[in-house]
């Protein structure tokens, strides 16, 4: 419970405690978040494939995956990005707050999950629209909470550079993952079958 | 000249403007040689339904021509369209087309080629025309198709294209102007000539695999690299407690250090 409240206030905007000063200490925060983070978005995947039992079970593992995969993915290349900037402070920092992001955006999803099951259920109209909706709306706090963490804890404009490196590895990696563990709700979206459709939508 | 020669004389005057007349009547119309092609197939269900744009060179619009296939169509391939359009068959196989007036040089043929998907290798039934036209073969469909040539067809892979060793991108790029080719973002089209290597291997095989098939292998793989992400975690996780717990100690340590000093400061 120590962590989940440290974790939500770091989400929040708060400055990292004293007692979390220590590489090892933010490190295992990270950890804890990225962890805590698989447990919220597998309610939401369970709420999203509510229609379907097997989809359901199915997006317990699959939506985890997708939110997982792709955090990992911007990390290399959002953390090289940090280096060759050159930008003073920790590199624990902006990870810290990449990963209270991650924490941030899927306790969103989490906390729309009954209603999305509930929609879903209910509504052949409003419950996909609901579902598409609750993902982007995580998907841009989560944005926030990240850009907002990393100004606030860093200090420094440079930072945007990495942090727009994160952001768009991510989206990115997670535009292809979705493609790949799709379906995700019973519906074809856009999003389904990968990057190549999706920009042929847009164009048309 | 009795009458009996002028009858005889007349009648072979008759015969000889028969036997001239004839093959006039039976003639089959000239054979058009194409200048490019483009052959889309959509996957529709088993099938795939070929929409082929020919470019001519500048031609006579009203005299018809008949247009030769490299290569015979599968047999059940039908000529779907447009009206002026008749199929010439060798049995039950799709040779040639004839069309009544190909207008402002070009014609939009349509074909349905059945079955496409059920060998475990897929054949394009597309109707390459015989000659050195470049053609160009787009397929897509349901369930995001896509046609994965046979690598013995030795195409080369290049950005969106697959293409045949000795087609200019000159040429390419004329052709792609003549038929005012776009294809749709994702797409990797075939460019090939229908030369006797082609035709030798009786068209283009492959494989026509769905979006789902293609990402069976990628799935397994990141399915196991989740699984190590998880483990990675997990495992990060519990070794750091022991190393944050010294950090922490470390740091009270300090303060209490610092603490003592001020204290002890006159």
């Amino acid at each position: 419970m120590g962590n989940f409240t440290l974790l939500l206030n770091l989400a929040c905007g708060a400055e990292l405690p004293d007692d979390a000063s220590g590489r090892a200490r933010r490190l295992q925060l990270v950890a804890a978040a990225l962890l805590a983070s698989l447990a919220f978005a597998a309610l939401w995947g369970l709420a999203a494939g509510g229609r379907s039992v097997s989809l359901a079970l199915a997006n317990v593992y699959k939506v985890p995956m997708v939110v997982l995969l792709s955090a990992v993915c911007a990390v290399p290349a959002g953390m090289l990005t940090w280096k060759l900037c050159g930008a003073a402070g920790r590199g624990t920092d902006i990870l810290v707050s990449f990963a209270t992001s991650v924490f941030g955006a899927t306790l969103i999803l989490a906390a729309l999950a009954p209603v999305v099951a509930l929609y879903d259920h209910s509504s052949a109209w409003a419950g996909p629209l609901l579902t598409v909706a609750s993902a982007l709306l995580a998907l841009t706090a989560g944005t926030m909470v990240f850009v907002r963490g990393v100004l606030r804890r860093g200090k420094r404009a440079i930072l945007l550079v990495p942090t727009a490196v994160f952001v768009l590895i991510q989206l990115a990696s997670l535009l292809q993952l979705v493609a790949l563990a799709s379906p995700i709700v019973p519906e074809r979206t856009i999003f389904s079958h990968g990057v190549d459709p999706t920009v042929s939508e847009i164009e048309r | 000249m009795t009458n009996a020669r002028r009858r005889r004389t007349a009648h072979a005057v008759c015969a000889a403007l028969v036997l001239a007349a004839l093959p006039a009547a039976a003639a089959p119309p000239a054979v058009a040689s194409a200048r490019a092609a483009v052959h889309r197939g959509v996957v529709v269900g088993d099938a795939i339904q070929w929409r082929t744009t020919i470019a001519f060179p500048p031609m006579d619009d009203a005299s018809p021509v008949r247009v030769r296939l490299a290569v015979p169509l599968p047999p059940g391939e039908t000529l779907d369209g447009p009206p002026g359009a008749r199929a010439v068959r060798d049995g039950e196989r799709i040779v040639a087309v004839d069309i009544d007036a190909p207008e402002g040089g070009q014609v939009v043929l349509r074909f349905t080629q059945p079955g496409a998907k059920r060998a475990p290798r897929a054949h394009l039934g597309a109707p390459l025309v015989e000659g050195d036209a470049v053609q160009i073969i787009d397929v897509d469909g349901d369930g995001g198709a896509r046609f994965e040539p046979d690598p013995a067809l030795g195409l080369d892979r290049t950005l969106g294209e697959l293409v045949q060793p000795g087609v200019p991108h000159d040429e390419r790029a004329a052709a792609i102007d003549a038929l005012d080719f776009h294809p749709p973002i994702g797409a990797v089209p075939l460019v090939l000539r229908a030369d006797p290597a082609v035709v030798a291997r009786g068209g283009v095989d492959g494989a026509l695999t769905t979006f789902a098939e293609r990402r069976r292998g990628a799935a397994a793989g990141i399915g196991v690299a989740f699984v190590l992400a998880i483990a990675g975690l997990w495992a990060l996780q519990r070794r750091l407690g022991k190393a944050a717990r010294e950090e922490e100690a470390e740091r009270v340590l300090a303060a209490e250090f610092q603490a003592l000093a001020r204290d002890g400061d006159p």
